[in-house]
């Protein structure tokens, strides 16, 4: 079973992000949106979370000036976002 | 009496059920009304038989303290609520072990007595999140 | 949908995933809007004539694809947002409900989650 996690909150909510942690899986698909863009600044992610593909919504990325050259982080459209929601078994919003 | 702290493994029978909602309440009661709201989802999703767990996880906790008085808030009483659940047909009703301890909070002392509440660990919350179609947070 | 408009993106990110759900030729069965989210559903507010309507742009697609709008009874009431039945209900002056939204209950929200394939959740 492979589950989608969406993160909107910023690195500053740590309680959240340790949730949803204990939670993702191998496997896991996560897409970060609103504030959790923020998470590609300093593109430590793969670091924290391995082997899980990383998503980032492309409006909020690009609204909020983020850098992304040489990021491990792919760009979505919202189509994508609904794209990634039938590709998996499981939803998960986390915020 | 006194309640026993399980330690809940991958096998125990009370995370062998599927649900098909988990709610999760992570806010602190009064300050706001994410905690009487996502109540009011659970009991209207018992009484629409749906299967339902609820989980008290992080500042959720604190809506479980026994001692509530929050008619000097002019506010609606949660622990009424809160014994009303497996009346209105919740199937579980779990609490993050951490988010007690971390807290100074234990299931002797400070919590709601008379309700049964399932103390989960980190795997046991995971497995939890996996049997559940669909979750809400609050 | 959980978050009222300007005080979280939430509003916003549903709107853009609805009409993207829509264009991809999915059935969205309901959108149902709780505890902050039903300030979504006023028909009274005024953003300047140079910012986006968020609230027009919910009204538009709903009756552009008849989408089935629910909004929170009780979350609703207890935030001053009312139809014309509520309003004289309990003696106000007024109400606010948008047109094509629904006041309802909670059942809605539990009897969606029933039938469908995915719930997503747009949080504050």
């Amino acid at each position: 079973m492979t589950t989608l996690h969406t993160l909107n909150r910023s690195p500053a909510d740590t309680q959240l992000f340790k949730q949803l942690l204990s939670t993702i899986r191998v496997g896991d698909t996560l897409l970060l949106l609103e504030d959790a863009v923020y998470y590609c600044i300093k593109n430590n992610l793969n670091r924290t979370i391995q082997d899980i593909e990383v998503f980032a919504l492309k409006d909020d990325v690009h609204a909020r000036g983020i850098p992304f050259e040489g990021s491990d982080v792919k760009l979505a459209s919202y189509e994508e976002y609904v794209r990634l929601t039938e590709r998996t078994d499981k939803l998960i919003n986390w915020y | 009496m006194t309640i026993e702290l399980d330690e809940i493994s991958n096998e125990d029978t009370a995370i062998e059920s599927k649900f098909d909602l988990l709610i999760v309440l992570q806010q602190a009661p009064y300050s706001s009304a994410s905690a009487n709201e996502a109540l009011d989802l659970a009991l209207a999703a018992g009484t629409f038989e749906q299967k339902v767990a609820l989980l008290f996880i992080e500042d959720g906790v604190y809506q479980l303290m026994s001692e509530q008085a929050p008619d000097a808030l002019q506010q609606k009483s949660l622990e009424k609520m809160i014994n009303a659940l497996s009346f209105y047909g919740v199937s579980m009703l779990a609490v993050e072990s951490h988010s007690l301890f971390e807290r100074d909070l234990h299931p002797e002392k400070n919590i709601i007595q008379g309700v049964h509440f399932e103390l989960l660990n980190t795997k046991s919350i995971q497995d939890l999140y996996d049997r559940s179609k669909t979750i809400i947070r609050f | 949908m959980l978050g009222s408009p300007y005080n979280s993106q939430a509003a916003y990110s549903a709107l853009r995933y609805t009409q993207a759900a829509i264009s991809l030729g999915h059935e969205v069965y309901r959108v149902f809007f709780y505890q902050d989210g039903v300030h979504t559903s006023t028909r009274l507010s005024a953003p300047p004539q140079d910012e986006f309507n968020i609230y027009e742009a919910w009204q538009s697609l709903q009756k552009e694809h008849s989408l089935d709008f629910v909004t929170c009874i009780a979350a609703a009431a207890r935030r001053g947002v009312l139809n014309d039945t509520e309003s004289k209900r309990h003696n106000l002056p007024a109400a606010n409900l948008a047109e094509g939204f629904d006041l309802s209950g909670l059942g809605q929200l539990v009897e969606a989650n029933s039938v469908s394939d995915r719930l997503v959740t747009f949080g504050a």
